[in-house]
């Protein structure tokens, strides 16, 4: 019972926020909390009507789902090589991505900014991708690695038997095996390119902005509109928490990079 | 010999692209900034010119960076602290009963992948002093509406209570994976021996779990160091700069001011700052683990 409440205490303002994206305006600015309301879509036509949400909501499947495919595409060979080839200084290199992720992403966001200036592709959609993926990068190859080598290596031998060279035992016996792992995988990329709000805020301006920087444009105004901000932080949020408790089974894994198997 | 020599290199021709498109995108910011950094450039003013080491005494001497780095550093400990110990609390409270049921664990880990920006558009409403339910709260008990975003150390202890509530179930997470994964033996023949429960958590548990703490603390410290979207949306680093973390210090310089020398100086500075501060405390950890 005790840890039913604590769990609550967590999950509750998650609610209170969904609940408040329904509550009318004046229930919604009454300095007594409400707990018991009509629900209302004034809010939610607002924003499909005034925000254009439906446009940015498609900029940022088209982000996240582009980020995710290029991620594991480069990502899967690579978490193959580390698992299953000697390299040089091995240890180094691992260390080294690992490392590379830890880096905060306004360190390198300045750099970036006028990288995208230089090269032409500020404000276009295809340069978040660049970026994206190679933030996520890191991470999609020490959590593919970490699945990978747990296949066992009989695998690889059998499949070599059977005449494959490097790539075939990787396309043939290590990736149908690896479906579990790179669906996995596919999710934490799309939730973090999902969630990514810097980089979304600071290379594209207008109509090809995600969602995150267009909730953060929402509040930072003076005279929020609370009621369509509200609304604005669900649509976003949704999708979020439906994956996340579709991969609670691996949160441990993906929150650390697979140093943690859950 | 000759045809490890091999595997090395067909270790290299998958890995390579990866790596390479890595160090393309995630280590040219680091040159790029150290270049930066020596000049004046400012993205408002068309002539740039090396000025040495100036931008960074101006950066040290300047209050505003001194106050942000204090901020950041009071910041850190606080919430790596709060978060591991309320953390460490509930992942035993968790793995001492029989069978927690799975859907609880995942509904306690939603704070940790909620979109940052809806965390902070949740905290600015619950805290809200007209509105929020934290004041509706405080006006019931008599004590009057809390200002919690309008003064200096409550808007302090807003961010931090946001991110203990956004956190602390990573570092449950982990800690529950290993508290979950230690033999049970030890424990069982220390309590044979007489010790009671706090004993054998202090002088067994704890050390068996050496890793995997120091796996939950450095994760934890480097993504509190990269804190941003969240605080960003709450507080914008206000109110008179009270919770102005080195993450929007920087953002303000560059995307705001866009003194571009400046903003380099103070990113390059984190980034060599974290790398250390990885290295140090974690490169030992983690090639033991592999």
């Amino acid at each position: 019972v005790a840890n039913g409440l604590i769990v609550g205490l967590f999950v509750f303002p998650l609610g209170w926020m969904i609940a408040g994206a329904f509550k009318s305006e004046g229930d919604l600015l009454s300095p007594d909390p409400v707990w018991f309301f009509v629900p209302v879509l004034d809010h939610w036509r607002f924003i499909f009507e005034n925000w254009a949400v439906a446009d940015h909501l498609l900029n940022s499947i088209v982000v996240s789902v582009a980020t995710t495919l290029t991620t594991l595409t480069l990502g899967f060979p690579a978490a193959y090589g580390l698992s299953r080839f000697p390299l040089w200084r091995k240890d180094a290199v691992l260390f080294d991505i690992l490392s590379l992720k830890m880096i905060p992403p306004i360190a390198s966001a300045v750099p970036l900014f006028i990288l995208a200036k230089q090269t032409g592709l500020y404000n276009t959609h295809l340069v978040l991708i660049a970026f994206n993926t190679a933030f996520q990068l890191p991470f999609a190859l020490l959590v593919l690695k970490s699945f990978i080598d747990e296949i066992p290596r009989e695998i690889d031998e059998a499949a070599r038997i059977d005449g494959c060279g490097p790539v075939g035992v990787m396309w043939r016996a290590i990736l149908p095996l690896s479906v579990p792992g790179l669906i996995c995988c596919a999710l934490f990329v799309f939730i973090f390119t999902w969630n990514e709000f810097l980089l979304a805020n600071v290379m594209v301006g207008g109509e090809l902005r995600p969602l995150p920087p267009i909730v953060g444009l929402a509040l930072t105004h003076r005279g929020i509109l609370w009621g369509p901000a509200l609304a604005l932080g669900v649509v976003v949020i949704v999708p979020v928490l439906a994956l996340s408790l579709c991969l609670s089974r691996y949160m441990a894994r993906g929150l650390t990079f697979g140093a943690v198997k859950g | 010999v000759k045809s490890r020599h091999r595997d090395h290199w067909r270790g290299a021709a998958f890995v390579g692209p990866a790596f390479c498109y890595i160090m393309l995108i995630v280590i040219y910011p680091l040159f790029y900034s150290l270049w930066a950094s020596f000049t004046n450039l400012r993205l408002t003013s068309p002539l740039t010119s090396f000025v040495g080491l100036d931008t960074y005494a101006q950066a040290m001497s300047s209050e505003i960076f001194r106050d942000s780095l204090l901020v950041t550093a009071l910041f850190l400990v606080t919430v790596v602290a709060l978060e591991f110990v309320l953390g460490f609390a509930l992942a035993y409270s968790f793995s001492r009963m029989q069978g927690t049921h799975p859907v609880m664990r995942a509904l306690l880990l939603l704070p940790v992948m909620a979109t940052p920006v809806s965390v902070g558009l949740i905290w600015k409403l619950m805290l809200n002093s007209d509105f929020g339910v934290l004041s509706g709260w405080s006006t019931a008990f008599g004590f009057g509406p809390i200002l919690w975003l309008s003064d200096t150390g409550l808007a302090v202890l807003s961010i931090v209570l946001m991110d203990v509530w956004q956190w602390t179930p990573f570092m449950f997470l982990i800690l529950l994976a290993g508290l979950e994964g230690l033999p049970k033996e030890p424990m069982e023949s220390a309590q044979v021996d007489g010790a009671n429960r706090w004993q054998v958590l202090t002088h067994i548990t704890i050390p068996l779990m050496r890793r995997i703490i120091v796996i939950a603390v450095v994760f934890r410290l480097m993504f509190a160091v990269a804190t941003f979207d969240t605080v960003y949306v709450l507080t914008k680093g206000g109110p008179a700069r009270a919770t102005d973390l080195i993450s929007l210090f920087i953002h303000r310089e560059g995307f705001v001011n866009l003194n571009i020398a400046s903003a380099s100086a103070i990113s390059f500075l984190v980034l060599i700052a974290v790398l250390i501060l990885t290295t140090l405390l974690f490169k030992r950890e983690l090639v033991d683990a592999r």
